[in-house]
């Protein structure tokens, strides 16, 4: 028997324990994988890593208590041990009254995305593939590199009392690189896919150069309202924070601008936002939830209007809809997010702005309040000014305040092309093309 | 523990040509809770074993982790990490060396007064109900409160090639609230983190109760009575909280020797600071800045790294000049020193990264009145929300929450939203005066891909700038 059919049985087992202990839902949710990552800063290997995870993740109510925990021993007794603990557990968890019960089914795979086999044993591709980014970045006149690329496998089974024995496979490949020149001059790209054909590494490095050489030039802009083009990399990270805002757990704990907003408009017409589970190469695809319920595309935002929040089967059903197929059994949440694509160009949208600024980066998103939406964060690796249609040079020390409803309703223009974006701002891999954005706040120290 | 396995990870290393080899088991025990608008939504227990194992070979590393402890599959991920480490050797290698600190063997734990493993979850979960309740209790209309708590006991086996042999036991335990208050058609919220390297008995001594009610009290009040900030140039007093996260961002962070050598400058960024910058001027001469595992109960509480080296306390700037950076074996090595017991790592499967204690600025010798009292019109930073720096540590932003005005020495008005946006180096060359007691706030320091979240304190006394330009949030 292979070590992932020893996890399905057990977690088979562990559901039926469950119910027989009186639970009225229980979910087993079994994973085995390995990821492979090269992290290279200074233009070498700075270290070589691989994680080789396998766990149950065992989910019960009994009247209302809701319990979990972790197997990561694979033994019939860590696993009667565990549904003990969970037994035991609910008798001191006080009730939820508000839980609404798992999804009953019937369950069937939503769609399967794709998968690639070679990142199931990579071999020396991953130590290639950073030699060829680095040299294309070097190629464009970055002279220091740094960044990881990660190769991902993996296999999931749930289990749930209602029904649901759903397996499904994964693959991904994350690349994320930042490329410096002279005078503190930087380019970031962060990219992913399912497959390695999919991602478009060298290009990704070769602009990640670009970006770098092209900030040597340094030019100035003041504090106060601009507009703007925000590139790929920049935008993800803002959209992931529309995405977790849009989850319902946010927006009844107090953590989301999107609370009390649904039929109203929130963005500009351009912004049609959707989450894709089923994305041929998404990092996040997934065929099923958490509880088992097939994953479909979410229109959260069609042209500027607010349309849903993210639920699953319990949130749902006490809001009285239907759930979005987005368990997280605690939290829903986004797997893939999408901003649909317009007809325009970045190329364009710089060409015809006046006087502006092109976001190429952000980090450190922090929100004053997260019910208004008000929030800072700070472009990183090339700010640039424009003026005439012309890039002018790199801009330093300003920061993004402002609004994020205001900012989605300043979108006036989509572009055309998208890159699938996962970084470190942007947890949830967001597919997105550049936007352009009117009248954005920027900050700066004043001491 | 298996501490065998830790020994057979490092031969396996070494018989397979690696210079160095270490491992490090790692046992955990955690609880959590999470509480939303006064409903348990979660209620977890996790135990588990985890080993990670690094290799050097030939200038290259190479790491390994894994929860399937058989000896097979130890014996598979060892020979895969140091096949990994030797890929280094022809293509981009990495050159890395470790510095030479002497061998120890220690065993150290951090006792409970009040284990939270043997601590009912009845008594948990009411204690998180008791905060929920206490935002409520002035009135207040608070219609979002998200709480959780965590309690965490973990003991760790390190060992390495060189005959370090550590062990250690401690528990954690951490506690987290986000408030919304609604009042006349507008919203504040504040969140709070709190931490400690202790047992359930260090919730009592942080006022939990007693800070969410007040908390939502001065929300509403802020809301009602609230003024718009001074633009200035004015005199800010910074509480200890305010002063706690602008160390640990503006100092701490930048103080890393793998920010300041590039090794995490694609996630976590650089620093301003170059190697050759010891010496540099950055502050007046009030500010001593330094950073300390050692510190007892606190939340970054360790007395040997995730390298096996001795902690200590490091003075990070003294009397406003840099005095020294914070290392791990690697970028001491590069930089031709010793470690000073930087390397932590958040879990079992990931690496050490350099990483701050518990970072705090020292006390001086003014007492809080007296910082008041020499201001005619200033203001007082008592709780921030908003914040953020730059990747190399320059530009900063803290946003009060709980701000009020200075006038003629006294407290007076809340001021609402008032911005301090200002350089490490305007920052602390502005400062004029200290208190002489010192207050520690727990936080969250994350670094790393995948992001290692480590738990940190920060903190200092109650600290007086001079002549600051403020801005008014949006």
């Amino acid at each position: 028997m292979s070590e992932f059919e020893e996890l399905t049985n057990l977690s088979e087992r562990a559901v039926e324990k469950l119910q027989a202990r009186g639970a009225s839902d229980a979910t087993a949710h079994a994973h085995l994988g390995t990821t492979r990552q090269v992290k290279f800063a200074n233009n070498k290997l700075a270290n070589h890593s691989t994680w080789s995870t396998a766990g149950i993740s065992l989910f019960a109510v009994f009247r209302k208590r809701i319990v979990s925990t972790t197997v990561r021993e694979h033994t019939v007794e860590k696993v009667d041990e565990a549904v003990n603990t969970l037994e035991k557990l609910s008798k001191a968890a006080a009730p939820n009254k508000e839980f609404e019960g798992l999804a009953k089914g019937p369950f069937k795979l939503g769609k399967e995305a794709n998968y690639d086999k070679k990142l199931e044993e990579p071999g020396e591709l991953g130590v290639e593939m950073v030699e060829r980014a680095v040299e294309a970045a070097r190629k464009e006149g970055a002279q220091r590199t740094a960044g990881v690329l990660e190769l991902s496998a993996g296999k999931e089974f749930l289990a749930t009392n209602h029904g649901a024995r759903l397996e499904t496979k994964g693959s991904g490949v994350y690349f994320s690189i930042r490329a410096m020149a002279e005078g503190e001059a930087s380019g970031a790209q962060a990219l992913c896919s399912r497959t390695l054909k999919a991602l478009p590494l060298e290009k990704a490095a070769t602009r990640a150069g670009e970006l770098a050489k092209m900030a040597e030039k340094k030019a100035q802009a003041e504090p106060g309202v601009h507009e703007t083009v925000w590139e790929p990399l920049a935008l993800a990270a803002l959209l992931n924070n529309v995405g977790s805002s849009a989850s319902i757990f946010s927006v009844e704990a107090g953590f989301s601008f999107l609370t009390g907003k649904i039929g109203k408009e929130i963005a500009s017409k351009q912004v049609t936002f959707l989450d894709d589970a089923a994305q041929k190469e998404g990092y996040g695809s997934t065929p099923f939830d958490e509880e088992g319920t097939a994953t479909r595309e979410t229109k959260i935002i069609e042209k500027g209007v607010l349309k849903t929040y993210l639920h699953n089967h319990s949130t749902a059903k006490r809001h009285k809809t239907k759930s979005t197929g987005h368990a997280g059994l605690i939290s829903p949440h986004a797997w893939n997010l999408v901003l649909e694509p317009g007809k325009g160009t970045e190329e364009k949208m710089i060409r015809e702005m006046e006087r502006g600024l092109l976001v190429t980066n952000i980090w450190y998103t922090r929100f004053q309040n997260y019910l208004t939406g008000d929030f800072s964060t700070i472009p990183r690796d090339g700010l640039f000014l424009v003026e005439n249609g012309e890039i002018q040079g790199a801009v330093g020390g300003l920061r993004v305040t402002d609004n994020l409803e205001r900012f989605l309703k300043g979108i006036s223009a989509v572009g055309k092309t998208a890159q699938n974006v996962k970084s470190w701002e942007a947890e949830t891999p967001t597919l997105t093309p550049a936007a352009r954005v009117e009248t954005v706040r920027f900050t700066a120290s004043t001491s | 523990m298996e501490e065998e396995l830790a020994q057979a990870v490092i031969e396996k290393a070494r018989s397979l040509g690696a210079s160095y080899a270490e491992a490090r088991l790692t046992e955990w025990h955690t609880s959590s809770l999470v509480l939303k608008n006064g409903l348990l939504e979660a209620t977890s227990v996790d135990r588990g074993n985890g080993l990670c194992g690094r290799v050097l070979v030939q200038g290259n590393l190479g790491f390994f982790s894994t929860n399937r402890l058989e000896r097979t599959n130890l014996a598979k991920l060892t020979e895969e990490a140091v096949k990994a480490a030797k890929r280094g050797v022809r293509k981009l290698g990495a050159g890395v060396a470790l510095s030479r600190e002497k061998p120890a063997k220690a065993k150290w734990e951090v006792k409970a007064k009040q284990d939270p493993r043997t601590v009912d979850f009845e008594e948990k979960v009411e204690k998180l109900k008791a905060v929920d309740q206490a935002a409520l209790e002035p009135g207040v209309k608070v219609p979002a409160r998200f709480i959780s708590y965590v309690d965490a006991w973990v003991k760790k086996h390190y060992e390495n090639s060189e005959g370090t042999r550590i062990t250690s036991s401690q528990p954690l335990v951490e506690f987290y609230y986000n408030l919304t208050v609604l009042e006349a058609g507008q919203s504040m919220q504040h969140f709070r983190e709190y931490a400690a390297t202790a047992g359930f008995e260090a919730l009592k001594g942080w006022k939990l109760e007693e800070n969410a009610r007040h908390q939502a009290e001065s929300m509403r009040r802020t809301i009602r009575e609230g003024v718009t900030a001074p633009s200035g140039p004015i005199d800010v007093v910074l509480s200890p909280e305010l002063v706690g996260i602008a160390v640990h961002e503006s100092c701490g962070h930048p103080h890393e020797a793998d920010r300041i050598l590039g090794r995490e400058a694609a996630q976590a960024g650089e620093s301003w600071l170059k190697k050759d910058m010891l010496g540099l001027r950055v502050g007046s001469k009030h500010v001593t800045i330094v950073d300390d595992p050692t510190l007892e109960g606190s939340a970054g509480h360790y007395l040997y790294d995730d390298e096996g080296v001795k902690a200590r306390r490091r003075t990070l700037v003294e009397n406003g000049t840099v005095r020294s950076f914070l290392h791990n074996r690697e970028t001491a090595a590069q930089l031709g020193t010793k470690s000073n017991a930087a390397a932590r790592a958040s879990e079992y499967d990931k690496e050490p990264l350099v990483r701050m204690g518990n970072t705090f600025l020292l006390p001086g010798d003014y007492s809080e009145e007296e910082l008041f009292e020499g201001i005619k019109h200033g203001v007082y930073f008592k709780t921030f929300m908003e914040w953020n720096i730059d990747d190399r540590r320059v530009n900063q932003r803290y946003v009060g929450n709980e701000a009020y005005l200075i006038e003629n020495g006294q407290i007076t008005k809340p001021v609402k939203k008032p911005a301090l946006e200002v350089t490490t180096q305007g920052l602390w060359s502005s400062v004029d005066a200290c208190s002489e007691n010192v207050e520690y706030f727990a936080g969250n320091c994350g670094k790393g891909e995948p992001m290692q979240g480590i738990p940190v304190w920060m903190g200092g006394p109650h600290a007086r700038l001079r002549n600051i330009k403020l801005s008014v949030s949006t």
